[in-house]
């Protein structure tokens, strides 16, 4: 069966300023595959995140084209994007960003809520269930300054999936986390996409091994060069 | 409502900031309603005492017009009073300040007699009405008068005492008559002089050359006197008639009331600038606080108008219990005013009026401003992109 492309990048440039123009992407042309799991790595300032923003229609390029599902987020509304990422996307930010006014089960529904789906016994157990599974249901009615580091992660990692996305973006994930709690989000993303098929798209500055992922992206001022599948 | 729930939790998990509006707000519905009620009863009550019982709109022969009479037309009174809903009364009236009193052994007294067509023009003076009577009865014979109760203790007239009436006929000839006192009245109004009386003409003495000099009329609304009179003009020859207002009579008077509906006025729009500059500057931190909410709410997917909606419904829900607070908190202030303001004998000095406008008002200004000053921080918020508000 031939594989699927769920996101087309073209031409894709990023400039910041206009008298003094800095070039933070330049050209980037990328197909990722439906269901792949992408590291994108390279140093502060490569242009990751800037790259990952575009993506997800939280940032515009200055030239270039994005397909995802064949839609270009450019092309849109402001609303019609927002109800794209809402129904499509899934986001895990390096410092979590969870809602300090929810617990760790609001948090996690919240998706679902601004998806304006019904929040039922059962739409909750299934988030509960999920927090079993990425080993948080024991605080699922603590509030974000009440868990680890590693636990308010988890929630996040939860709260990206259980909209079922096409796409989850993690920008460094495990930036915030000790290497032990980063290496335990990464076996919990990698096991995610293997029960969910989702595609992954996940930027990080630690070393990891490769091989745990389909495909290795690696930036360099701006310029994508290495492109490795395994 | 999905806003709405976000705007509750929102609320709760922010006491301290969100009772510090809600508090901003209640100072300022509170002084708000406080101001209008006590200005708006204040400038009443200076009206009633300086219009009440007294001629709204005269008309009046012009002076130099000595030998005119004003035609003393009654279908023209009843056609004016028919026409005019805003007119409540009107009457013919002489005005005769050349009389005298004179009481038992004492010197003659300068005396105004105050003369009507019917007994109508009794309840024109308010002299029909029983809380006014402080003692004895009202006339029922032709020959009984009612005197102020200032001008019957200055002079220790007691009731059923006789008193004669001298008037001076244009030809200087003098008329006395004896009239009887059965009574004393106080309107509890400010007077320039106690010393009159209202009469009707039958009760003026025989042979007295009389001609009515003016129609007085009464209107509902005193502030809106012009209009009526504007009307009242087309229905007489004006180059021999004037029609005047009590705003031209007592400029002064007209002049204080709306001196304090500018002083309110301006009293209002520097607190409305305060308490928009308390309040933005509250729900501005506030929105600044929840940046990286919003900015995480919107990566989410949250649309731009329900971000805004959050912010709206948390300004409406403080100010709702702010407004709410602000008018229990007023009316309390103003009751215990009330109670604090006392003559001797306990009974208030003044009677505040708890309007419903006053109510409206004062909601309807805070309202307008804590929308105002949300709107503009939730626009700033909105100018910001995902991006720079999750790093916030």
């Amino acid at each position: 069966m031939s594989k699927q492309t769920l996101i087309k990048i073209k031409d894709i440039t990023k400039t910041y300023g206009t008298k003094v123009k800095t070039a933070v992407l330049k050209d980037i042309n990328l197909e990722i595959e439906k269901g792949s799991f992408n590291w994108i790595v390279g140093a502060s300032g490569s242009g990751k995140t800037t790259l990952l923003n575009i993506i997800s229609g939280l940032d515009a390029s200055t030239s270039g084209k994005v397909e995802i599902e064949g839609v270009d987020l450019v092309s849109l509304t402001p609303n019609e994007r927002a109800r794209f990422r809402a129904n499509n996307l899934g986001f895990i930010f390096q410092f979590h960003y969870l809602l300090p006014e929810y617990n760790a089960l609001d948090n996690i529904l919240m998706p679902l809520r601004i998806q304006n789906k019904k929040i039922d016994k059962a739409v909750k157990q299934r988030a509960l269930d999920l927090m079993k599974e990425v080993g948080i249901d024991h605080v699922h009615d603590h509030y974000p300054n009440q868990m680890s580091g590693g636990e308010q992660q988890r929630t996040a990692v939860a709260r990206a999936i259980i909209g079922g996305p096409l796409l989850i973006l993690a920008d460094e994930p495990t930036g915030n986390l000790d290497s032990s709690s980063a290496e335990a989000v990464y076996q919990l993303l990698r096991a995610l996409h293997q029960t969910y098929k989702t595609t992954f798209i996940v930027i990080t500055h630690d070393k990891i091994n490769p091989a745990k992922g389909d495909r290795l992206l690696t930036l360099k001022d701006g310029v994508l060069i290495k492109d490795v599948i395994y | 409502m999905l806003p709405f729930k976000i705007a509750f939790r929102f609320i709760f998990k922010s006491p301290i900031q969100n009772l510090l509006i809600i508090f901003s707000i209640i100072v300022g519905v509170g002084i708000q309603f406080f101001i209008l009620a006590m200005s708006g009863t204040l400038s009443n009550v200076i009206l009633e005492h300086t219009t009440s019982y007294n001629e709204h709109i005269i008309v009046s022969k012009k002076q130099r017009l000595t030998n005119y009479i004003l035609p003393m037309d009654f279908s023209m009174k009843e056609q004016i009073l028919s026409e005019n809903p805003e007119i409540s009364k009107a009457n013919y009236y002489t005005f005769d300040k050349r009389v005298t009193l004179k009481y038992k052994s004492l010197p003659e007294i300068s005396f105004i007699v105050q003369t009507v067509d019917n007994e109508d023009g009794f309840a024109f003076y308010g002299l029909t009405e029983e809380k006014h009577l402080k003692s004895g009865h009202f006339p029922t014979e032709k020959n009984q008068i009612l005197l102020t109760k200032q001008f019957a203790d200055q002079y220790m007239i007691e009731n059923y005492d006789w008193v004669t009436l001298t008037f001076v006929r244009p030809d200087n000839v003098f008329l006395h008559a004896d009239y009887q006192v059965v009574g004393t009245f106080d309107l509890g109004l400010y007077r320039h002089s106690f010393n009159y009386t209202v009469i009707t003409i039958d009760a003026l003495p025989e042979g007295y050359d009389f001609d009515y000099n003016s129609m007085i009329i009464q209107v509902e609304n005193p502030r809106d006197v012009e209009k009526v009179a504007e009307r009242i003009k087309t229905y007489f020859d004006l180059s021999k008639v004037e029609v005047k207002t009590w705003k031209e009579i007592t400029p002064e008077i007209s002049l204080l009331d709306t001196a304090q509906v500018i002083v309110t006025f301006l009293i209002q729009l520097f607190i409305s600038i305060a308490i928009f500059i308390v309040v933005s500057s509250i729900i501005g931190f506030s929105v600044h606080q929840k940046s990286k909410q919003i900015g995480i709410l919107k990566a989410m997917g949250l649309k731009d108008i329900f971000v805004s909606e959050v912010f709206l419904l948390q300004s409406l829900i403080l100010g709702f219990f702010g407004a709410v607070g602000g008018l229990i908190g007023g009316t309390v202030f103003l009751k215990m005013y009330e109670g604090y303001m006392v003559y001797e004998d306990g009974s208030p000095r003044i009677l505040i009026n708890y309007h419903w406008y006053y109510y409206i008002i004062s909601v309807g200004i805070i309202a307008a401003t804590v929308l105002l000053a949300s709107l503009i921080s939730i626009r700033r918020a909105k100018k910001v992109s995902i991006i720079e508000l999750i790093k916030t």
